[in-house]
């Protein structure tokens, strides 16, 4: 492992590569605390210009992009009581009631340190256990990998907003659009309309540019945007002792509970936060403080989104399994430089996986350089109205889709995806689980191919093993769990994770 | 009776299946030893129809939803046009293309103002030209 961190330094400290991360976190940061504009869809306009970078680079990049989001979300939601992101929902109650009260520099301190104090231990965490994870798959054959993908499926797909049965069409439709094109094996089209675009595949990213950024283009024009306050003052940024000694505990539970959160899949950093906020009230000893200015109901939330924001990476990298749909993007961002993720890239690509992992430390620490020195800086860009915004995102993503090929059907294409992306929206389905089945679907029908090939056709394969059984298990208790009443009453307080 | 979100979403994907499925039928099936390319399409399409109906049948008998489905069709045709228009008008570069789809964009903004127009335009012009012909050295016609 020393000497993994140590390569990944030497790649992570490299001009270009530290200058992709500074770009990463500032636009992470920026579209963070902007209201509307969220890592998705600055990762979906972004994927089509990392075709020019090295692998590294880019994942170095839109990594930035996602962990910085979650430290800009929350500095929008102490100041000025709007969460940038769903995953700082939770910091506005406490946060911005001690804005209130005067001490708006304590809490975005408080923040910066747990989530920085997070991502130090999240990713020590992923350069410790990633390795482990990885070499334990290297041990699964095509009936595992086939059973565990379709649990990740399941799972995202019933523990995003929404009825059970929703997710998991999604889901499946998402499969269907990943099947457009040649078969592999037989030649055979399938899907095509007799269309020539639509003979090698609907390419990822018009898709992603489609569902995410011109759907939420559609649905932002038709809210109405609340002005952002401009007189927001902040004081001193030290914390007092006393709110440092009641910070320290609640930022190691919310780091424990992100960093479990994150490498679930289905359940991310907004989950995470919301299940830290709940814990440390229950831990007060005075309770009734939450919701007045508890700065414990900022420490633990902020590190507990950033930890699983973190170890998110762990299944994605490891196994080349998201559980999430930006990490579905990132892993469409890797298999667009022809790297199929899985647990060979620990070993094949160590200075893409290892270059990662010191990029996420180096990242944090800039974030902290970033975000506390600079917050007044950061305030005024905040007054960005949306109407300059999404004309520009607009035409990034036009002309992102369009260089793809210089083919102008994929933008009319894009512009499909973004109208069922709407429709389906306005329907309340998510997005997530048909961004994952698209990722995954391929992947799915060639290992369920592959382990039937083994066993001659016996369908028990998905049975016999016990690693396969115990994840085709997991994904039958999880359904069953969510479809009982009790449960399914719970669970809209299970915020859709971004 | 009424309609609920869950049962047009229902009706939508049960559509959507009930087409996949019956494409699925015309790809040689194969057989689970050696799956043919309508193989995996079969399954999961016809999923789809069974789910679809499934949410259909549910959303007829659901109370009405609290907000009703509503969809915001101005935006909605307005962003679509500014996008297809763009394909359509982009061999004749960038100037051309992005002038129209910054015009028609801003249409769908609620709140527009006039003098922002021109301003919005010209940026636009000059950021895909910056990082795509400049920076990336794609050749597009400007």
């Amino acid at each position: 492992m020393l000497d993994g961190l140590l390569l990944g330094f030497q790649v992570a400290l490299s001009l270009d590569n530290l200058l992709y991360c500074l770009i990463g976190v500032t636009l992470g940061t920026f579209i963070g605390m902007l209201p509307g504009v969220g890592p998705l869809v600055t990762i979906a306009v972004l994927l089509p210009m990392t075709y020019g970078l090295t692998p590294v680079a880019s994942m170095i990049m839109l990594a930035g992009i996602y962990y910085g989001a979650s430290y800009g979300g929350s500095s929008t939601a102490i100041l000025v009581n709007l969460p940038g992101e769903s995953s700082s929902v939770v910091t506005c109650i406490d946060g911005y009631q001690m804005a209130r009260r005067g001490r708006a520099g304590a809490a975005l301190a408080i923040a910066a340190i747990g989530s920085f104090i997070a991502g130090c231990i999240g990713t020590f965490s992923i350069a410790l256990f990633a390795p482990m994870l990885g070499s334990a798959a290297l041990a699964f054959g095509p009936a595992e990998y086939a059973s565990l993908i379709t649990m990740a499926l399941v799972a995202t797909s019933v523990l995003v907003q929404g009825a059970v049965v929703k997710g998991l069409l999604m889901a499946l439709l998402g499969i269907l659009i990943g099947l457009v094109g040649m078969d592999v094996n037989s030649g055979a089209m399938r899907f095509t309309f007799g269309q020539q675009s639509l003979m090698e595949g609907i390419d990822f990213v018009v898709v992603a540019v489609g569902m995410f950024a011109f759907s939420e283009i559609i649905r932002e024009l038709s809210l109405s945007h609340r002005a952002v306050e401009g007189n927001v003052k902040v004081d001193s940024l030290m914390p007092t002792r006393t709110e440092l000694q009641q910070s320290v505990k609640p930022i190691l539970r919310g780091t424990a509970i992100g960093m479990f959160c994150g490498v679930l899949p289905g359940i991310g950093a907004t989950v995470s936060s919301f299940a830290s906020y709940v814990l440390e009230k229950r831990c007060a000893k005075d309770p009734s403080r939450f919701g007045h200015g508890a700065i414990e109901g900022v420490a633990g939330p902020e590190s507990a989104n950033n930890a699983s924001a973190q170890t998110s990476f762990i299944p994605t990298l490891t196994l080349g399994v998201p559980g999430s749909a930006t990490m579905a993007l990132m892993l469409g961002a890797l298999m667009i430089h022809g790297i199929t993720p899985g647990p060979n890239v620990i070993s094949e690509r160590p200075e893409l996986f290892w270059g990662l992992v010191a990029s996420m430390w180096i990242g944090n620490v800039l974030l902290v350089i970033l975000n506390l020195p600079l917050i007044r800086l950061w305030i005024t860009l905040l007054k960005v109205p949306y109407s300059w915004l999404f004309p520009m995102i607009l035409i990034l993503s036009c002309f992102g889709i369009y260089t793809l090929s210089n083919d102008p059907m994929d933008v009319l294409i894009g512009a499909g995806f973004g109208v069922f992306g709407y429709i389906v929206l306005q329907l309340e389905f998510s997005l997530a689980p048909f961004i994952l089945g698209l990722v995954l679907g391929p992947m799915l029908e060639e290992n369920i191919r592959r382990a039937l090939l083994i066993s001659h056709g016996d369908p028990m394969v998905f049975l016999e093993s016990p690693i396969s059984a115990g994840f085709l298990g997991a994904a039958v208790l999880l359904m069953a769990l969510l479809l009982m009443p009790a449960i399914r009453r719970a669970k809209p307080h299970l915020e859709q994770e971004a | 009776m009424h309609v609920t979100k869950d049962s047009l979403g229902g009706l939508l994907f049960a559509a959507i299946g009930l087409s996949a499925l019956l494409m699925s039928r015309s790809y040689p099936a194969g057989s689970a030893l050696s799956m043919g390319p309508g193989y995996f399409p079969t399954i999961v399409s016809t999923l789809m129809l069974g789910l679809g109906v499934l949410l259909f049948l549910r959303g007829l008998r659901a109370p009405a939803d609290d907000t009703p489905f509503a969809v915001a069709w101005r935006p909605l045709a307005l962003v679509t046009a500014a996008i297809a228009g763009f394909a359509f008008l982009i061999e004749f570069g960038i100037i051309v293309s992005v002038t129209y789809l910054v015009i028609a964009a801003w249409f769908a903004d609620p709140n527009r103002k006039a003098r922002a127009l021109i301003v919005l335009i010209v940026i636009g012009i000059l950021v895909p030209i910056l990082i795509f012909s400049v920076g990336l050295k794609l050749p597009i016609k400007i």
